[in-house]
């Protein structure tokens, strides 16, 4: 981590670069970073007369951002690209918000439809850095809910309400096919934690915890997988199985 | 005649774990599912999925392996035949 002179005095050399790269050109940044305090790069920007958006870094520890911010960015973004072709747009994450900013990218490509198909987008920009950044900034792999999201995005259709109007509804339940083996023996305990907007507080946006199962309830319970039995029985009845054709 | 048989054996022993939750929901909504240990305190992330409500097409959204975030080099963990089938319902406010 860079000093405050230090990152000064890097930020200030990429930005003369920039201007001497692209002369008469205006940059828009976006800036993805944590909490509301003014930014370093602010604090750096305002010498140079650039515009910076901040958005935050996840969404409950997840590497995307909520449909509402999507939007939002999406709709600047895009409003700012055509409002004249000297218009630049850069992208800066501070630490830990590479994972969201190539999220955030792969979301405008897909949008302008300057790109197809969401795992080929979000793998193109996730091979500008080290992959090992990506695994070190996320304890999960984030890809899965990454597409998903970006799928909201690219398969909306033309003419039809974007994004959709939120509906609110009850998660009745959660079925498991199949048990996952997290003990070593073909097993797991699961419980289920949800965050999200409450749908009572109309007002209040922010998400916040909305179920947590308690570790001590009724409900927690081992689950141990069958397969293993399945196959067990299988290689018994297949061991009977030349007795059977000798009978 | 014999493999009719497995084929049963097979079916008889497809396991579903039905976990009831009961919760409103509305816009992105992050699920996790984390697994305790014996102790029932040490915890473990086994999976987690974000949607946004406004984007499901049925009242079931399916999850197969490949459709979870999970820790990374632990897909191995689920069967390769393992989804996630979250049921909801509308909520009249």
């Amino acid at each position: 981590m860079l000093e405050d002179e230090d990152y000064r005095v890097y930020v200030s050399r990429i930005m003369s670069q920039l201007r001497e790269q692209f002369p008469g050109a205006s940059f828009m940044v976006f800036n993805f970073r944590d909490g509301d305090s003014r930014s370093r790069m602010e604090s750096v920007l305002t010498e140079y007369d650039m515009t910076i958006m901040d958005y935050p870094r996840h969404y409950e520890g997840c590497p995307l951002l909520t449909m509402e911010t999507v939007h939002h960015f999406l709709k600047s973004a895009e409003s700012w690209l055509l409002l004249s072709q000297q218009n630049i747009l850069l992208s800066h994450c501070e630490l830990g918000g590479w994972p969201t900013l190539a999220f955030m990218l792969a979301s405008l490509l897909l949008y302008r439809k300057q790109f197809s198909g969401e795992h080929r987008t979000l793998e193109m920009i996730y091979k500008q850095a080290p992959r090992e950044l990506l695994q070190l900034m996320s304890p999960l792999n984030p890809l899965p809910s990454q597409l998903r999201f970006l799928q909201y995005i690219s398969r909306r259709n033309v003419g039809s309400q974007w994004p959709p109007l939120d509906q609110a509804l009850t998660l009745d339940c959660v079925n498991l096919r199949l048990i996952p083996d997290f003990d070593g023996e073909g097993g797991c305990r699961p419980i289920f934690r949800i965050y999200g907007q409450d749908p009572f507080m109309a007002s209040d946006r922010t998400s916040k915890v909305l179920f947590s199962m308690p570790k001590r309830s009724k409900a927690v319970r081992q689950y141990k997988q069958v397969i293993s039995r399945s196959l067990s029985l299988m290689c018994s009845f297949i061991q009977t199985l030349p007795s059977i054709r000798e009978l | 005649m014999i493999v009719l048989t497995f084929h049963l054996l097979l079916q008889a022993d497809c396991e579903l774990v039905k976990i009831d939750i009961n919760c409103h929901i509305l816009g992105d909504v992050v699920l996790e599912c984390i697994t305790l240990g014996s102790d029932l305190e040490r915890e473990e992330m086994m999976f987690r999925v974000v949607f946004n409500t406004a984007f499901l097409r049925s009242n079931i959204l399916t999850l197969n392996r490949g459709e979870i975030d999970v820790l990374w080099n632990t897909t191995d963990r689920f069967p390769k035949d393992f989804s996630a089938e979250v049921t909801n319902y509308l909520l009249s406010l």
